[in-house]
């Protein structure tokens, strides 16, 4: 093991390296049983990192969640007997069974990987909007305009992706609104000094057109814009 | 082992003994719904902050926990308790799946997200506050014991999802050095924090 490939270790432990140096190094991993050691060791310590970051969830996600475990089959767990006669007769079935078992005993390392059909499955509410089959994308403006809005006729549904607005100071928020034929109706106010965001959006009935004020922090207070769009994008 | 050292000896009465998060995930292995719904009542916090904290933005922030939570649900056959703990286990996913879903968003969405690891102001938590607020304590007591560059290196690609050659730049040093600084910096947390195998 160079030395340089072990100092890796930190780096893939924080999820810092690319795609490349990744694969690269989880390769490494298989054989080098000093890094799979140390590996565990960086990978609670960073868990505890993330513990600290702790923050109540909003409250649908238990239901939410739990819903969609009772809906979702469970992965089986893998078997690694395998009758004796079977391992001589087969030659690539040994190979096979030996690249499970030596992907199980990576245990922890093993995050990455998921079929296309298990991403379908888990995937949230964002992720399905943008992928439903009618999903229509339509921004703001040219290139590479903030404001996009990503919406599937079909779900009822919409996500806003707010990217790179002009820079606001705490004292101000972005808020986004639906205008329909009676007016604006807002879709919620972004955190103060706050440029960027997604958000999912259920409710945009007969709304032609997405509008984003700045407005005081946390929101306009008179439920109505106080100031012209910052940037609009039109529904139809 | 690392479950038993996020337990601290709280001033307050013991407590019942828990079943702990190990073998709770056992259960869920074998298609325990009440075993999984008590998962998430002792692990969503964690996930969710962590996201959170990662990707920004509380709208993917929660699909994000919802994807990793699911996948605890569907590859927890999979877990290996001798390659570190269930929270551990946890964790990494969360981890890996926030920073994948700040990589894939990265076109479109805001990468200048504000680097702020002791996030003071965001930490909110229902139950188990005193421990969770200890933990809390403790990693930025150990944090501060880190050198300015590890703990730069170390929280930016951590908390900021940054990769080590885009730590390099933010923080204008060369690439080699901030893959030691990483390695180095969390040596010095396990021992502080008193992680061990």
């Amino acid at each position: 093991m160079s030395p340089d490939v072990h100092t890796l270790v930190g780096a893939y432990a924080l999820d810092a390296l690319d795609e490349r140096e990744q694969a690269d190094f989880e390769q490494h991993l298989q054989s080098c049983t000093t890094c799979s050691a140390e590996l565990v060791e960086f990978q609670a310590t960073a868990a505890r990192l993330g513990e600290a970051a702790s923050m109540a969830p909003p409250a649908g996600l238990r239901e939410s969640v739990l819903a969609a475990a009772s809906r979702t089959p469970q992965q089986r767990p893998v078997v690694t007997v395998v009758p004796i006669s079977r391992w001589r007769r087969y030659g690539t079935t040994l190979v096979a069974a030996a690249a499970v078992i030596a992907a199980v005993s990576l245990g922890v390392l093993y995050v990455g990987e998921q079929n296309r059909n298990d991403e379908l499955q888990t995937q949230g509410p964002v992720s399905r909007v943008k992928n439903a089959p009618d999903v229509e994308v339509l921004a703001s403006g040219p290139g590479k305009a903030p404001v996009r809005v990503y919406y599937s006729r079909s779900l009822d549904q919409a996500v806003v992706m707010v990217d790179d607005l002009p820079t606001i100071d705490k004292k101000h928020s972005y808020e986004m609104w639906a205008i329909d034929a009676e007016g604006p109706k807002s879709l919620g106010a972004m955190p103060e000094a706050t440029e960027s965001g997604t958000k999912l959006v259920s409710d945009l009935g007969q709304a032609t057109q997405v509008a984003v004020t700045m407005e005081p922090a946390g929101g306009s207070p008179t439920g109505k814009p106080t100031g012209p769009p910052v940037e609009a994008v039109d529904l139809t | 082992m690392n479950a038993k050292t996020l337990q601290f000896p709280g001033p307050g009465p013991a407590e019942e003994p828990e079943e702990s998060l190990d073998e709770l995930l056992s259960h869920v292995a074998r298609g325990d719904e009440e075993a999984f719904a008590q998962l998430y009542d002792r692990t969503s916090s964690a996930v969710y902050g962590l996201a959170r904290r990662v990707v920004r933005d509380p709208a993917r922030a929660e699909e994000v926990s919802q994807e990793v939570l699911l996948q605890v649900w569907r590859t927890a056959s999979r877990f290996d308790r001798s390659r570190g703990s269930a929270k551990s286990w946890i964790l990494t996913l969360t981890h890996r799946r926030a920073v994948d879903a700040v990589r894939h968003d990265q076109a479109s969405t805001d990468r200048e997200r504000r680097y702020d690891w002791t996030g003071g102001r965001d930490v909110d938590v229902v139950d188990d506050e005193v421990t969770l607020r200890m933990e809390h304590q403790q990693v930025r007591r150990c944090m501060g014991t880190l050198t300015t560059l590890q703990r730069e290196a170390v929280g930016l690609a951590y908390y900021g999802g940054h990769t080590y050659a885009e730590t390099a730049t933010l923080l204008d040093a060369n690439p080699a050095t901030i893959k030691t600084r990483m390695r180095d910096g969390l040596i010095r947390l396990r021992d502080c924090l008193g992680v061990a195998s």
